[in-house]
């Protein structure tokens, strides 16, 4: 995944923060126990939230414990555990994606990028295997959703078509987490899966431009890039305002003040921070959060 | 053409939460001469399927087509103010083109066909 979801820090109480902070490294717990320490390598943000969101919606028992961080044991802090699979489902979704993710990049990149993706893979093969193994439906759908991505870009294809396959995997993802229940999980995951590609793209538009790779937002380019960041905004606040009507009909069981903090306020927060900082002739705004 | 085939019954097809069979509907009045409500509704189809950017371009063009119409400026409007909303907390708790009483929305959109009918 991408790291764009994330709470606006500055607006939470520190108890919120203590509480999303241990969800985060229960989550590379999980990871380091299930598939080894490398694999806390693909850790993210937007798992994170997910892990939360299948606590949250499941009602799911979990509790805080006082323990030390995987990657660095000198460093103690508070870890979310869950009675149920809340960590393994996010852990596979993590080091499945992860693993397509670097198969993408083996493809696109120049050599070195290229050299490091194709030793990465080898290295995350093993947990690769054991996640698809674990869940085969994860696997599959992101398998489909890749080979979607491909054809969509090879076409050309306009923001809604080009957004549509991350779109319906979170949708699928979603379904997955509250099963056979309703479908107003579904229908807030495909608009969360539509506003994390769609802010990759906003992100990645500079980068694309120099490369000549697709970018959904290029044929809306006039070559003044104020005014496309400025259309970018438009684009994802029309998508957020979507994703929070799906996000007030479902039955958030806990973490509901973390959950409202990054809807209500993490999504502007992440937006702005990637338009302005286009704007101002600043790269990549992702994973600056030196604290987690 | 097929008597069975209009607008009316592709609105209606839109209330049923059937959104694939209004956008074939739709497919086959593509050379009604009502090209407003043909946009419109489209926008609509659209709009349900998730996909907002042809929602919000059918929109415009259904305005442009015929800007005298207020059910089409007001859905336009409706989508542009989503657009420029900066603070996510003040959004209007009500989907874009859906019903009216914009406070009751909440409450009656698991049914609403403009909320949940396309995707869900």
């Amino acid at each position: 995944m991408f790291g764009y979801l994330q709470p606006c820090k500055d607006e939470m109480k520190i108890k919120e923060y203590r509480l999303y902070k241990s969800v985060y490294c229960g989550l590379c717990r999980s990871l380091s126990r299930e598939y080894g320490l490398i694999s806390s390598l693909t850790l993210s943000y937007d798992c994170t939230v997910l892990a939360m969101l299948y606590i949250a919606v499941n009602d799911e028992k979990y509790c805080v414990k006082k323990g030390r961080c995987t990657v660095n044991p000198l460093k103690k802090c508070p870890v979310c555990e869950s009675g149920g699979d809340a960590f393994r489902f996010a852990g596979a979704v993590s080091v499945i994606m992860t693993y397509y993710k670097l198969k993408d990049t083996m493809l696109d990149s120049g050599f070195f990028k290229k050299t490091a993706a194709v030793i990465l893979r080898l290295i995350f093969r093993r947990n690769y295997k054991k996640a698809a193994k674990a869940f085969p439906e994860i696997d599959r759908l992101t398998d489909e959703m890749m080979q979607k991505q491909t054809a969509a870009e090879k076409n050309n294809a306009g923001i809604d078509p080009a957004a549509d396959p991350t779109a319906v995997l979170i949708k699928q993802l979603c379904s997955m987490i509250l099963p056979g229940k309703d479908h107003r999980m579904e229908v807030f995951g495909y608009y969360v899966g539509r506003w994390i590609y769609l802010m990759d793209a906003a992100d990645d538009f500079e980068k694309d431009i120099r490369r000549g790779s697709f970018n959904p937002f290029l044929p809306k380019h006039d070559g003044d890039l104020k005014n496309t960041m400025s259309y970018c905004e438009e684009v994802l606040n029309m998508t957020a305002a979507q994703m929070i009507l799906s996000y007030e009909l479902l039955d958030i069981y806990c973490f509901k003040d973390i959950l409202d903090n990054i809807i209500y306020e993490g999504l502007s927060y992440q937006q702005k921070k990637c338009t302005e900082n286009k704007m101002n002739g600043k790269s990549k705004h992702r994973h600056d959060d030196p604290d987690i | 053409m097929d008597s069975e085939y209009s607008f009316e019954r592709v609105q209606q097809l839109l209330d049923e939460g059937m959104n694939e069979e209004a956008e074939n509907m739709l497919m086959a009045l593509q050379t009604d001469p009502d090209k407003g409500r043909w946009h419109y509704l489209m926008s609509k189809v659209y709009m349900n399927k998730g996909w907002l950017e042809y929602a919000n371009e059918n929109a415009g063009k259904a305005v442009e087509y015929d800007p005298e119409n207020s059910e089409y400026t007001s859905y336009l409007d409706s989508i542009n103010l989503t657009r420029k909303q900066e603070d996510k907390k003040s959004m209007p708790k009500r989907a874009v083109g859906c019903c009216a009483d914009g406070l009751n929305c909440i409450k009656c959109c698991s049914s609403c066909s403009d909320c949940l009918g396309g995707l869900a």
